[in-house]
Parts: structure tokens; sequence; C-alpha cells
């Protein structure tokens, strides 16, 4: 899920509080010059969003408590605990040459300081497997999804918290770095924070029904606390996120010291609208703290689902001009070129699309946007901005948090019964413009 | 006319002994709180979640014919009504993977272990769970009736009750142990009331609702596959010593399981050693008597008068779901074996019916409470890498079997 992604998801996944004004980094760190790498074109899944039955994970939880904020339960979502083969096999057959997924931190430690060899060796196939296929294994180790003790226990908001991501890090780096593409730490975890500018923010009776829903999956822990990103308010969890970080790109890199590694950020294209537009302070609100922390990074994962117009104060209503979509919202896939821009503006680092999509019923609407904005992210290559790839979310229709099954972001629909992959004309031409090497447009 | 069912010869293992991981389950709840009273907890087990297969290659490469494995109710229905397609399709997978490889599956609905919401919500002291339980034999059944023909319900449901004909049950510290292991979950998880039967006090009103959950999961199954054949498994040591506290004891610990099992296919056995009874309690083995590495008394010859017993209190088959030996040294269980299979021919011989022989275990797996420290396996299984080895008992018990076939 992104900031921009679901009106919906927008709204409901605010954070609360007062914005934390941080400063943007100004340092920048100079590349060394190594062999060209080829351009990634992939596709991304998530494992809660995809693997099914990811019982011991925070979010499983408040999917079943009374109340919840969810749709529905994610239950056996797209099986890809037992078909990742089937699922690298389709990456592999686009004619794409990247797989993202994320590690389950909840399965390989499934109680604090108990960890899974079995679970580790799992993941570790998928990273051979994409290896032996020639796919480039981007892997997130925390897509949004914690152990629930570790939520139960105070989440990002525990002074352990730092520590405790990174003696994980260090487990999965030690078992399955060695085969790795690119490393991420963390997805999207501006993403509370972005949402405190939203033009829309949800009404209180929501807000309410997160905290009853929380409150809910404590008392069923038996904890008096139950703290996860997107359900609370994140100024007290972004301390401990970015020292995670920093923890966590030691510890990996500790176990390989040459693998690329990066968070990836939530950016809509921020679009001042107002001569008194907040635009620079929102970015120093909902990404600076994070620009911050990257300077030893070796480059900057941007997810981009559209544009932000930023007022005086807030993000405000889309103009009433501009090109629109069958249901409504802007249509303009180039955002994430001018993200892709921005991005290596702020931090000097190199890009990764590491998501970009769209959640549309109508296929052929995906297929409009894929090439438009890759033609984007093209450009700003053409322009210098060095970009490390092009993953588009996501490989599968698959559980879109709070909205369940209803939005449809994948390249790939899954039968919610029999969990059967039918490959759309989208994925078909996402793998045409990847195996030409790009779009050709000029 | 289906032809004569041949002698079901195999070897078992649990869910939650063996897949490793196994966390919504209640067990692993327990093994989990402070107030634990397992030695460690089941961590990975065996991997069997990922190495079903190699463990099923196993069985076959030995010459054997059955595999006895459980589903765990808590992956198949992880929160309440929330059935998991995914996880029945595993279990048949398997299933079928032991039909191709020549195998009969022998499932188990509930060993020991029960999804952790059931336990919240009161285990078998809720009204509810005799439906509850029905409505996952259903489901399994759906799933898995024409691939699996023979289905124990519960595994040794007459455990808890095996102290309760004596004055003193347990001994009181053991108890209280579990009282406070249960109690801890119960605040873990924010219920008034964590049951999980085996480490239960085996109330009288919650064994009539296990044993309604019985029949319920019995008449589920059949309802998918009437020609199925389906029994629930006991401990039934073979008593010896004071007839009085012999019937007390089977009053607790059998005889309403028994009763149950008249209207069953079979009578599933599970038998380790002999039970000497004193007036008042249990007896210590004699002196001298050789032990095992459970600290029980070496007795395999216990097999035939608990095969003779169950199937005289029923009148059904017998099935002999669980026989085997705790041994530091497999040499032990090569001794055991031969004395035991022996036992069980004798009482076929005078005309016992008996369906199979399966051996507990396949593997070297999570003994509960005493963890990975009693080895009942045929197959050694590597703590750091899963890796399998059969031991010499493993090569036995296949030349056994072939001797009978």
């Amino acid at each position: 899920m992104t900031e921009d992604r679901l009106a919906l998801d927008r709204r409901h996944m605010l954070g609360l509080g007062a914005a934390a004004i941080a400063t943007v980094a100004s340092g920048r760190v100079s590349a060394a010059s190594k062999p060209a790498k080829p351009f990634l074109w992939g596709a991304a899944t998530a494992g809660h969003q995809v693997e099914g039955n990811n019982v011991n994970a925070d979010i499983w939880l408040l999917e079943q408590v009374d109340p919840t904020v969810f749709a529905e339960p994610s239950g056996d979502a797209c099986d890809s605990l037992h078909r990742w083969r089937e699922d690298v096999a389709i990456v592999k057959a686009l004619g794409l040459n990247a797989y993202r997924f994320s590690v389950e931190w909840s399965r390989i430690e499934p109680a604090p300081g108990q960890f899974s060899q079995a679970y580790l060796d799992h993941y570790a196939r998928i990273v051979d497997r994409c290896r032996e296929q020639g796919l480039a294994p981007v892997v997130t180790f925390n897509h949004f999804t914690t152990p629930r003790w570790f939520a139960a226990a105070g989440g990002w908001e525990n002074s352990d918290a730092p520590d405790l991501f990174a003696r994980y890090c260090d487990k999965v780096a030690r078992a399955m770095a060695a085969g790795m593409s690119h490393a991420l730490t963390f997805n999207e975890p501006n993403l509370a924070l972005g949402g405190r500018w939203s033009a829309s923010p949800p009404p209180p009776a929501f807000m309410d029904r997160i905290a009853a829903c929380v409150a809910a999956a404590a008392k069923a822990s038996g904890s008096d606390r139950f703290s996860l990103l997107n359900t609370g308010d994140p100024a007290p969890m972004i301390p401990g996120v970015t020292a995670a970080h920093v923890k966590g790109r030691e510890a990996i890199r500790a176990a390989r010291g040459d693998l690329p590694i990066g968070l990836s950020l939530a950016i809509p294209d921020n679009v001042a609208v107002v001569e008194n537009s907040a635009i620079e302070r929102k970015r120093a609100d909902v990404y600076g703290p994070f620009f911050a922390v990257m300077d030893k990074d070796d480059f900057v994962g941007v997810q981009t689902y559209g544009r932000a117009y930023v007022g005086a104060e807030r993000d405000v209503e889309i103009p009433a001009d501009v090109p629109r979509r069958p249901g409504g919202g802007e249509w303009y896939p180039a955002a994430v070129g001018n993200v892709v821009r921005y991005a290596h503006e702020a931090t000097g680092l190199p890009v990764m699309v590491t998501e970009n999509g769209i959640d549309a019923a109508d296929d052929a609407e995906r297929e409009r946007f894929i090439p438009e904005a890759i033609a984007s992210v093209e450009a700003a290559r053409k322009d210098g901005v060095p970009v490390l790839g092009y993953i588009h979310w996501s490989l599968l229709d698959n559980f879109e948090w709070f909205s369940g099954y209803g939005p449809k972001f994948g390249l790939v629909a899954v039968d919610r019964q029999t969990f059967k992959r039918t490959v759309k004309p989208s994925a078909k031409r996402l793998g045409a413009i990847a195996r030409a090497g790009g779009t050709g447009a000029r | 006319m289906r032809a004569a069912a041949s002698f079901l010869w195999g070897t078992a293992t649990a869910g939650h002994q063996v897949e490793g991981s196994n966390v919504a389950a209640d067990i692993w709840l327990l093994e989990q709180v402070r107030e634990t009273r397992f030695a460690v907890p089941s961590g990975d087990a065996c991997d069997s979640l990922n190495r079903w297969q190699e463990d099923i290659a196993i069985v076959k490469a030995l010459g054997l014919n059955a595999y006895r494995f459980s589903v765990e109710w808590s992956r198949i229905e992880p929160a309440r009504g929330q059935f998991s397609r995914a996880w029945l399709d595993h279990y048949a997978r398997v299933a079928a993977a032991c039909c191709d490889a020549g195998l009969a599956p022998v499932v188990t609905l509930s060993h020991f272990t029960s999804p952790r919401w059931f336990a919240a919500a009161g285990g078998w002291s809720d009204a509810e769970a005799p439906s509850r339980f029905a409505h996952f034999a259903d489901m399994v059944g759906r799933r898995l009736a024409g691939l699996a023909r023979h289905v124990v319900t519960f595994n040794e449901p007459n455990l808890p009750l095996m102290g309760r004909w004596a004055p003193t049950p347990l001994a009181d510290p053991v108890r209280e142990g579990l009282d406070a292991m249960l109690a801890a979950a119960a605040r873990t998880t924010g219920s008034e009331r964590f049951d999980v039967w085996v480490y239960s006090r085996g109330d009288d009103a919650d064994l009539e609702r296990l044993l309604a959950g019985h029949r319920n999961a019995r008449a589920a199954w059949k309802a998918n596959d009437p020609a199925a054949l389906v029994g629930l498994s006991l401990a039934l040591p073979d008593a010896q010593g004071d007839d009085n506290a012999i019937a007390a004891y089977r009053r607790h610990a059998e005889d309403p399981f028994l009763a149950a099992a008249r209207e069953d296919d079979f009578i599933g056995v599970q038998t380790y050693g002999r039970l000497r009874f004193g007036r008042d309690a249990v007896l210590s083995p004699p002196a001298g008597a050789e032990l095992t590495q459970s600290g029980d008394e070496f007795y395999p010859q216990a097999l035939g008068a608990s095969v003779r017993h169950a199937h005289a209190r029923t009148g059904r088959p017998v099935f002999v779901t669980e026989n085997g030996i705790a041994a530091a040294d497999d040499a032990q269980r090569c001794r055991y074996l031969p004395a035991a299979i022996d036992a069980l021919d004798a009482a076929r011989k005078e005309g016992v019916p008996v369906l199979g022989y399966i051996h507990w275990s396949l593997l070297d797996n999570f003994e509960w409470r005493r963890g990975y420290a009693q080895h009942f396996g045929l197959v050694a299984v590597d703590r750091g890498n899963f890796r399998r080895t059969p031991k010499p008992s493993a090569r036995l018990y296949a030349d056994l079997v072939r001797a009978r076939s």
C-alpha cells in the first residue's frame, strides 16, 4: 500500500500528531565506479500480501479482532507460501530480470530470539531459485508486518526495537545475502507521515475504530500495548525506525559488504499549487527523517502512485482540469519520472523504482499506464539521473491491507478459490518493454 | 466386492511434533509462556512442513504400506470458522503422495493440539466445542475423503484421566505447574480460560463434550466417505497388579472411551509398556528392571495384552496406531521391535482381529514437555540441518515386515 494508491487507504492509514520537522540531508556520497549492471525490470510482491496464513504477524491479528478496520482477513492470500516457484516462473516467462519479494520477520523469528532455520532456508530457496532463473532477487526485510510479540512489546516505540531489527537482519543476511541483488530494510516506513498531509483526513469515527482495533489486539496479546506503523501516531515510532534502518544496514553490510542496501519511500509527485505552498515543509516532514539516515545507503527506493497537490497547509484536492481516470482519479503515469528526479536530487543516490502501479479492474488501463510511466523514468535517465531499475507493483492481485482483495494492482490475476494465476495483457506489455530494453520512446 | 484389505505395516508422526513453527496451535503458546513446563520450545521440529515428501519416501523405501500423520487443526482453521484451502490442499497433497507411494494414509484429526482460538474459548469446556470439531472434521473429510480410508479422531484422549483413579492423581507440584502454565496462556490471550485437554484436569463434563465431538466428527467424515474406517486411539498400557486399582483406573481412563469405541470401526491401541498397580498408586519398575530412555520399564510384550483387552472390551477390530520405545541406544529398539511384534503375532493367531501395526515414530521428534531428548524414531534427525538418517532399527523393522508379508 502506498500513500496515494487508494483514496480509502490514504485516508484511513493516516497518522496522528504534530509534524516533526526534520532537516533534509545535504550530504552526498559518490558511488564508486563499477561495471554497469543491467537495468532491472521487475515485478514485486510482499509476504503478508501473497503468502497466506501469516498468523504470527501483527497485522494478521488486527484483521481478526473485533472491531477490525480490515475489509476482510488475509486468509490464504495467494498461497504463495506454496506457489512461490510458480510466481518466480511467471516473472521469468514474462521476460523480466528481477523479482522483488519480502521475507516475513514473524516467520523467521516467531518468538523473541527463536529463529527458524526452516524459514530462513525457505526464503534462501527463493533467492536461489531467482538466481537459477537469471532473476535479480530484490529483498525487502520489512514490508509493514512485524511479529506479534514485537508489536505487543511496543513495536518501534520500544527502545530495543533497533537492536531487535538488526539481530533479525543479521540472521537473514547470513542466510541469504550472498544471493541477493539488492536489499531494502524498510518498505514505505514514511507512509503514515505522508498520510498526515492528506487532503481528506479520515473522519474521527474511523480513527476511533483504528484505536479500538489496536486496543483489541493488545488485549488479545495479554499486553497493555500493541504498536505498529500505520495504525497510530507515527511520530514516536519514526526515531525507532530510522535507528533500526541504520543498525539493520550495518548488520546486512557486515554479512556482505558489497550488497547494495537502501530503503523505499512512498513519494508522490508533489506539486506546489500556491505560492506559499508547504511543499518543502511536507518533504522535510515526510522524507527528511529518512533521507537523514540514508547517507550510507547505496540507493533510494521510490514508490509512486500519482501526484499530490500541496497547498499552503496540506495537500489539496486535485485540480478540476486534469485528465481523469474512469473512476475520477487523476491520470498521470508520468508522476514516477518526476519522483525519480526528485529523489536523486534530494539524496544524491542512485534511484530504484521499487514500486509503481495502478489499481485497475480494467487491465487495459494498466496496459496504457505502464509504457507512459516507464517513458517518464527513461526521460529522467536520459537527463543523467542514475536509475537502477523499474519494479512494478504488483506481480499478483493480492491482499491490499485495509481494502482486502478489492483492489487490482496485479499483472497477474489470482483465482480466489483455486489460486490459479492468469497472466494479464499488461504483464505481457511490461515483459515486451523489458525484453526490448525500454519503450523506444524518444 | 472389495479385496480383503491387507494388514497395514506403518510408522507414525504427528503434526506438531514434526512440522515445525506450528504457531497458531495452543501448545505452541504453552511452550512460550514464562510459566511453561516444556523443556524447550518445538521450534522447527523436523521441518516436515517442507520435508514431508522425503518422509514419505523413507517410509516407502522401508517397504511399509502405511503412514500415519496428523492434520493440524490450527493451520486448517487458524481463526474460528475461517478455513484455509491452502492448508487443506497441503494435507491432500500429503495423502495423495502416500497413495502414489503405495502407502495407506492413516489420518489423525486431533493429535493433542488444537487452535489457539479453541483453547482460548475454553477448549472442551465450551458448549460449542463438539460442533466446532465436527465442522473441522467435515472440512478435512471433504478434501481428503477418497484419499484416506483410515481416520483417528483423537489421539490418546484418555491421557489426562490416567491419574484420576488414585487418591493423589498427579504429584501436586506437577499439577500446579500445569495449571500455572495454562493460566499464563489465558493471560497471554486475554481469555478467561485457556484449556488444553491433554494438560487439563479432565473434567467429566468436558469429557462428555469431547466424546460428543468424537461421534460428531465420525459422522461428519462418514458423510463424506461411508466406507471410511473411523476410530479413536487410546493410551493402553498393559495394566497389571491390584485388581481393585486396575478396575478403578479403567473406570476413569478407559471405560468411557471403550464404550464409545463400540460404535466405531476399530479401536486404536497405543502401548509402550506395562503399568503395575499397587492399591493406591502406580508402582515403580521392579528393582533391576531394564529401563528405557524415558525411565519406563522395558516391557515390549505389553502389546499382546493390550490388544486382547481392547478387542475384548469393544468387540471391534484393533488397530495398533502407536507402539515404540524411547531409546538412546538404537540397539535397545532393535530388541524391542521383534518382541513387540511377536506379542502381536500371538494375539492375532488367537483370533484377535488386527488391522495393522504402526510404529511410533518415524522420526526422532518433539516429544512434548520433554522436548527433543526422547528418541522414539526409526530415523534420526539432525537438529541443525534436519537431515534424516535411518537407524539400524528401521532396517530391522523393514525386515520384520517383509518376513510377514
